[in-house]
């Protein structure tokens, strides 16, 4: 509030509106600096209020009012009217720089505040990114190395490398689990592709041996026949024919083995029954004697799958068993490596010699020649031209156990083999002693005679 | 998609969450601490502004004392607020708060208080004309004061909304 009308003139109703105009203007700032101020700035606004300065400026503003509304403004000058609001206007400045001081500390608190929030915000932010894209890309590549090493591996196995190595078995996780899964696989695949590659050689065996073979399911349904068992089926199909009539060999594959019902009577049963295997029988179709043997085929558990019928054409060996039978029984038989080597002698030979088979076993021909007739040539090239596969019959001396003479007619038969070479040689002889005696008796009678009609 | 790939998006999704969340709250804090510096920059404005209103209520006074004695008393005094009046409105100016529109009527008053002081000087004025001078440009140093206020308070208002 101002001095207005002091200085030597008396207060005017004008004047003091003019005064308590501008005092109610500042109180109504005092009002609305109370009402947004704290507790400690309205004790200050308080203190204000109540102190020594409002109270003289108050005391000052109602003489005045005394004065102009007819009372008395006794010993109030200019100088003091001066000081006084002077000095309320200095203490209300104080307040407000108190005020503004206040306001400034908490302004400045809170823009730290808001620094620190930000940068503690920005730091926290920036670590979380950085740590969580740190733990993501490990996290990532924990994963995706051991798969892609262990996809490295499937690839070597599928290639057929069973001898690779499987990483990250050791691993606890779900990887782990795949890689221990990945080496059982690999294991049993390397056993798969080994177990095949032996059922290509055993197929290829099976197809390309010489025994005439077909093969048969549990159902008996016939899966497989080899080359030599179509040979066997074809070139005797006439005489199957005999025994199975519609046999078709073109169309054997699918069909069961109930075609040769007749003759597989034995066999058929054991189809089915594993415990009966493997089986034996000689079963006769037509004029051909089949020596018939069936095994089992038991896959890698042990359990029954099939048969393996091998069909062997017995007659030609068994017409020439008789007929060796017969040679056996009637002649003296022995039979020789091709270079003069005993293996073997029948009983006729060595009742003939006079030997036991144990004394002529793996001891040489020679053994039954005249002595001084082994000596020479002719009895070396008489093997040599044996070994090269030439046959030799005639009439031979030869000599006993006893050291008698033993006369026969023989014939040194080489055996031969596909490409015709010997690989033995076997000796049919007929012991004709006794009629070599007679005759050399007669001849030497007959000369006998003979020298004595001339000399008569 | 590699399962590396596919690992690093699902982390990328709540980091990218996270970033954006951080930096709202970052933009926040910066808007709060804008918010309290204009509060300082009001405070410092209205403080300049209402101590240059004290110091023009003690010049006025000082005037009326002037005038009312006919230049025999107050001269002494006069002089040495009106350099008080001076330092504070340098004050104002240095702050270049005499160019803020929102001060009005005292941006022409101090234009011509250096007229004022000469006419008083001169006792050329009525003592009720310098009174009126004086008390309108102190009604605008407080309308200015409290805009200031205002306005700074509305700003942080408006910056934390």
């Amino acid at each position: 509030m101002g001095a207005k009308g002091f200085g030597g003139v008396g207060f005017t109703a004008d004047v003091y509106d003019g005064f308590t105009r501008l005092g109610g203007v500042q109180q109504g700032y005092i009002a609305l600096a109370r009402n947004n101020a704290s507790i400690d700035d309205r004790k200050l606004i308080s203190a204000f209020e109540t102190g020594r300065e409002a109270a003289d400026h108050k005391n000052f503003a109602d003489r005045a009012k005394a004065r102009v509304y007819k009372g008395t403004a006794t010993n109030v000058t200019g100088a003091d009217w001066f000081r006084v609001a002077t000095a309320r206007i200095d203490r209300m400045r104080q307040i407000e720089e108190g005020l503004a001081q206040t306001v400034r500390a908490s302004a400045a608190r809170a823009a730290a505040g808001s620094s620190t929030a930000a940068l503690i915000s920005f730091a926290v932010a920036f670590g979380s990114v950085v740590i969580s894209i740190a733990i993501a890309i490990i996290a990532a590549k924990n994963v995706s190395t051991p798969l892609s090493s262990l996809n490295g591996v499937m690839g070597k196995v599928a290639e057929g490398q069973f001898g690779i190595d499987v990483p990250s078995q050791s691993r606890p996780d779900e990887i782990g689990d795949m890689a221990r899964t990945l080496e059982k696989f690999r294991d049993e695949l390397g056993k798969a592709v080994e177990a095949n590659e032996i059922a290509l050689f055993k197929g290829a065996a099976f197809d390309g041996s010489a025994s005439a073979m077909m093969m048969v399911d549990t159902n008996g349904v016939i899966k497989f026949i080899n080359c030599s068992a179509t040979d066997l089926f074809q070139e005797n199909i006439d005489i199957f024919r005999e025994g199975f009539p519609g046999l078709n060999t073109d169309q054997m594959i699918g069909a069961n083995a109930d075609i040769f019902h007749e003759s597989l009577r034995g066999a058929q049963s054991v189809l089915t029954e594993a415990t009966r295997l493997p089986f034996h029988t000689m079963i006769n179709i037509g004029s051909l004697r089949i020596d018939m043997n069936v095994s089992g085929v038991f896959d890698r558990d042990g359990a029954h799958v099939g048969c393996i019928l091998e069909w062997k054409d017995m007659t030609q060996a068994i017409h020439n068993a008789s007929a060796l039978d017969a040679l056996d029984r009637s002649q003296a038989v022995i039979e020789f490596e091709t270079d003069g080597t005993i293996i073997h002698a029948n009983q006729n030979f060595l009742a003939a010699t006079g030997y036991a088979l144990e004394e002529i076993v793996g001891k040489h021909h020679s053994m039954f020649m005249p002595t001084g007739e082994t000596d020479g040539q002719a009895y070396k090239d008489f093997w040599r031209q044996l070994a090269a596969g030439q046959r030799t019959d005639g009439k031979f001396h030869r000599v006993k156990k006893s050291g008698d003479d033993l006369w026969i007619n023989a014939t040194y038969n080489p055996l031969l083999d596909k490409d015709g070479g010997a690989y033995g040689v076997l000796k049919i002889a007929t012991d004709i002693t006794a009629s070599e005696r007679e005759k050399q008796t007669f001849d030497k009678d007959r000369q006998n005679a003979t020298r004595i009609l001339i000399s008569l | 998609m590699r399962i590396i790939h596919r690992l690093l998006l699902i982390a990328a999704i709540p980091l990218i969450v996270l970033t954006l969340t951080s930096a709202n709250s970052i933009r926040t804090a910066l808007v709060e601490r804008k918010a309290a510096n204009h509060v300082v920059a009001g405070v410092d404005a209205a403080v300049s502004a209402t101590a240059l209103v004290h110091r023009l209520q003690v010049e006025r006074g000082a005037s009326a004392g002037f005038i009312g004695s006919k230049g025999r008393n107050f001269g002494d005094e006069l002089t040495r607020r009106r350099q008080d009046v001076d330092a504070a409105l340098a004050v104002l100016r240095d702050a270049g708060l005499l160019e803020d529109p929102a001060l009005g009527e005292a941006t022409r008053h101090f234009n011509s208080l250096d007229a004022m002081r000469t006419r008083v000087d001169q006792l050329r004025v009525a003592d009720s004309e310098a009174a009126e001078f004086y008390t309108s440009t102190i009604d605008a140093l407080i309308t200015f004061a409290r805009s200031r206020i205002d306005r700074d308070a509305s700003a942080e208002l408006a910056g934390q909304a």
